[in-house]
């Protein structure tokens, strides 16, 4: 019941939150000078006024902005984000078709991440100041230090172009009637790339956070209560330092999901990846406010969701925190 | 000058294999196609973006084509006819053409796309058709179309990419721009589309009823979108995509990629394109309007240095606004204004703009187009110079809808570094930009300059009329002369775009649509 209660109130914060995020965004992209007719007209290079007052018309572009952020408003309420301006499809489509890309570049950075950071972590802790930890640490500092597009480039001049081992653009090369395992295993193998490229800053992350709350844990009174009921070392290490050490990591995977979506822009371009990302930063470019709209409500609604999911992921981690 | 014998050479071995000298035509394969940014659609009729040309002109075609010589080669018309008094033209349509969808291609297709088609919306050519009044369809393989006045700019327009024929029996009585024909094409053209990844890839595949008997060869053309530059040219470089057009790999690695053994690189399939970048003054300024001070500013500036460092010698030192690949207009007889920072500075002075106590003269802003890397570049380049002969300039940078609203419809700026396509002809690409009937504030790519001359005007009214090439040449050089001397726009670059492909492409560049011709004739050779 407490559960409920709490999960309601969240719910009903969110939507305040929600509300007043997506007034502000609106604001803010009318805020600079110039539209998405400019840009249409621009690109088309057309000289002609009535060209452009025409597609101002069809846009609703010439009424006035309070009228257009209450049409919007009405329109986010009814589900029915309109038509993207630069690209000929409606806003849910576009979206729709490239969630499943992003989420599963997210997924699998994010999966690397937590089982490389966390082993690596794990590891380093255990054997803490010899030269294993030396090794993870500089590996993390070195994951750490570099910028995502120079990781991206550099795998794709030794995994493409030097090796030709991997793809390095879009995210399938079968065109034809190929079965479905095929199409996965080629879908899988333009994915290492990305995910790499994406994943290895977290992997620092989190090797870090992992080595220094093992680090922490490691010499707690439970912890060698355990050891000296004579359990198993890695029962020892896994159940009662690491599920405690686990703790801030949930926290930041938590937090990064926005990060993920910011980082995968670069990703998404370096590799040609069809994401909502690429399409974001599209869609800003060329001025288009329903699109712009429609994928910052859905990274909105995305963020508020992990933060109660991360919430109540921690009273299964942690029994001893309780939900107000 | 080693750059250059390098660029002959690199162009020389395209040459052999675009002719594809000493081997049969291989039937088959598939062709990669890089593409920067995705299409927002493929119809090319109401826009003329790079993307959708590319991609449209291989499904869709035009009335007629032009070869590199720029000889007019039949397409959807077998032959035409201009009447004496250039009012009527009349086009021989081609027989037993059929759309993709099986329905008949017939002169009412031609009729609904001059009048409801490219004609009122194509941005760029919709001026060059304006004056056609009605089209006549005595017969299904007739089409006539009847104008107010003779149109001298039109017959180079109605290649593929300007004027794309579209399916009348999917599009009238719909709304143009939203009919779900445009990201699903029709089109009569050697390939059919198949297949949109969004953000991925678009797939067209062989048209196996396409009018050219034997034609298309290849099997199907991905095009691939690779939004980054250095990607781009690792993708072609690994074989990831076969080709990567436009200028759309970085210029200083386009030499290192053209020298690979399996790859080439060629300047040919732009013959429309005809991009001159160029600074553009706000004749309004209280400083920058006045001519005697561009001329001075002209001066100034080393364009020999922006193109071996900007453009990396893709592109030749422009004189004139009118790019010298349009033989029919270019003129090198106008005032020149050779690089000389001594001649600047004394110039100003005369101008009565003397160097201050702190060796200032004043404060100009500089503006660019904020596309490509090249222009953030020219404009540190022109600031660099123009303080070294007292001028306190200051760079701004914004986004294109800013830029746009700045320069057509605010109005606060003084040089702005852009570029401009003259398309196939002075009367489509030129006229608008200076011609004072185009100063239309808040309307893009119109007479941003405000810039005003009455004799210009005329001779801008009389080329887009009359029939007669060798009057409009002499129209177009008074034109160029009017510009070099008043000089609303220093001319910098006339720029040659590239095309970087793997060497087993061939056939690629055989037409003046080049990169957005129909690639019927591309075949691959084998590995």
């Amino acid at each position: 019941m407490a559960l409920l209660r709490y999960v309601l109130r969240r719910l009903g914060q969110a939507a305040l939150v929600l509300g007043i995020v997506i007034v502000l965004q609106f604001l803010l992209l009318h805020l600079a000078p110039g539209d998405v007719a400019d840009v249409i007209a621009g690109e088309s290079q057309a000289s002609d006024p009535a060209f452009v007052a025409q597609l101002r018309a069809e846009l609703g572009l010439d009424r006035p902005l309070p009228v257009q952020l209450l049409l919007h408003l009405q329109r986010v309420v009814t589900l029915d984000w309109g038509q993207a301006h630069s690209m000929d499809a409606p806003v849910w489509q576009l979206i729709a078709e490239r969630l499943p890309a992003t989420a599963l570049l997210m997924l699998s950075a994010i999966g690397l991440a937590v089982v490389l950071g966390v082993g690596l972590g794990m590891a380093a802790a255990l054997r803490a100041r010899r030269w294993l930890d030396g090794v993870i640490s500089v590996l993390a500092l070195l994951f750490y230090a570099t910028p995502g597009f120079l990781v991206g480039i550099v795998m794709i001049l030794v995994f493409s172009v030097q090796l030709q081992w991997l793809p390095m653009a879009g995210m399938s090369s079968l065109y034809d009637d190929s079965p479905a395992w095929l199409r996965a295993v080629d879908t899988a193998r333009h994915l290492v790339l990305p995910t790499l490229t994406l994943g290895l800053f977290y992997v620092a992350i989190y090797t870090r956070l992992m080595r220094a709350a093992m680090l922490e844990v490691l010499p707690m009174e439970h912890v060698r209560t355990a050891r000296s009921k004579g359990l198993a070392p890695w029962r020892v290490v896994w159940h009662h330092a690491g599920r405690n050490a686990l703790l801030p990591i949930v926290t930041m995977a938590g937090l990064q999901v926005s990060s993920l979506l910011g980082g995968s822009v670069i990703v998404e371009t370096l590799f040609g990846w069809p994401g909502i990302g690429r399409l974001a930063f599209e869609a800003v470019f060329k001025r288009d406010v329903p699109l712009v709209m429609g994928v910052l409500l859905l990274s909105s609604v995305l963020v508020l969701t992990v933060s109660l999911a991360v919430d109540l992921l921690y009273t299964r981690l942690d029994p001893r925190i309780r939900l107000r | 000058m080693r750059t250059t014998t390098k660029l002959l050479l690199a162009s020389l071995t395209a040459l052999h294999l675009l002719t594809g000298h000493a081997q049969a035509p291989a039937r088959g394969g598939t062709l990669t196609i890089a593409l920067p940014t995705e299409p927002a659609h493929l119809n090319s009729a109401i826009d003329t973006t790079q993307q959708v040309k590319i991609v449209a002109g291989k499904i869709y075609n035009g009335l007629v084509k032009y070869d590199l010589k720029m000889n007019m080669q039949p397409d959807l018309a077998e032959s035409w006819s201009v009447a004496p008094d250039g009012r009527t033209i009349t086009f021989k349509l081609r027989k037993g053409v059929k759309w993709h969808d099986g329905r008949d291609f017939t002169s009412a297709d031609v009729a609904f796309s001059v009048m409801k088609g490219f004609g009122p919306n194509n941005g760029l050519v919709r001026t060059t058709f304006a004056n056609v009044e009605a089209v006549q369809t005595p017969d299904a393989h007739t089409a006539v179309l009847v104008m107010r006045q003779p149109a001298a700019a039109l017959m180079a327009a109605l290649p593929v990419a300007t004027a794309t024929i579209l399916p009348a029996h999917v599009y009238d009585n719909t709304d143009i721009r939203r009919n779900p024909a445009n990201s699903r094409p029709v089109g009569t053209g050697p390939f059919m589309f198949s297949e949109w990844r969004r953000g991925d890839s678009i797939v067209l595949v062989r048209n196996p009823n396409y009018f050219e008997a034997g034609k298309p060869l290849l099997d199907r053309i991905v095009f691939r979108v690779i939004p980054d530059t250095q990607a781009r040219g690792a993708a072609v470089e690994s074989r990831a995509v076969d080709m990567v057009f436009h200028s759309t790999v970085a210029a200083s690695d386009a030499r290192r990629l053209g020298s690979l053994p399996h790859l080439a690189l060629t300047t040919d399939g732009y013959h429309f394109d005809s991009t001159v970048s160029f600074a553009e003054f706000n004749t309004q300024h209280p400083i920058v309007g006045r001519a005697e001070v561009r001329r001075a500013l002209a001066y100034a500036i080393d364009r020999k240095f922006i193109l071996d460092n900007v453009w990396m010698g893709f592109g030749r030192v422009a004189t004139s606004p009118v790019h010298h690949g349009l033989r029919q207009a270019h003129t090198d007889d106008v005032p020149q204004y050779p690089y000389d920072l001594r001649k600047a500075e004394q110039l100003l002075d005369e101008a009565g703009l003397k160097r201050g106590a702190d060796g200032k003269r004043f404060k100009l802003t500089i503006d660019f187009v904020p596309f490509g890397d090249q222009y953030p570049k020219v404009a540190q380049y022109v600031r660099q110079q123009f303080t070294q002969i007292g001028i306190d300039a200051d760079v701004r940078s914004t986004d294109f809808a800013t830029w746009v609203r700045r320069i057509w419809t605010g109005r606060d700026w003084a040089i702005n570094l852009s570029a401009l396509t003259n398309a196939s002809d002075p009367s489509i690409g030129i006229q608008r930009a200076y011609s004072s009937k185009n100063i239309v504030p808040g309307t893009p790519f119109t007479n941003g300059t405000h810039f005003r001359n009455a004799d210009l005007d005329q001779y801008f009214e009389q080329a887009s009329v009359n029939q007669d090439p060798l009057v409009r040449k002499r129209h177009f050089a008074a034109i160029q002369r009017i510009l070099a001397t008043e000089l609303p726009v220093i001319p910098l670059v006339a720029i040659d775009q590239f095309t970087v492909f793997n060497k087993r492409v061939r056939n690629h560049a055989t037409l003046a649509d080049g990169v957005y011709g129909g690639f019927a004739d591309v075949w691959l050779a084998p590995n």
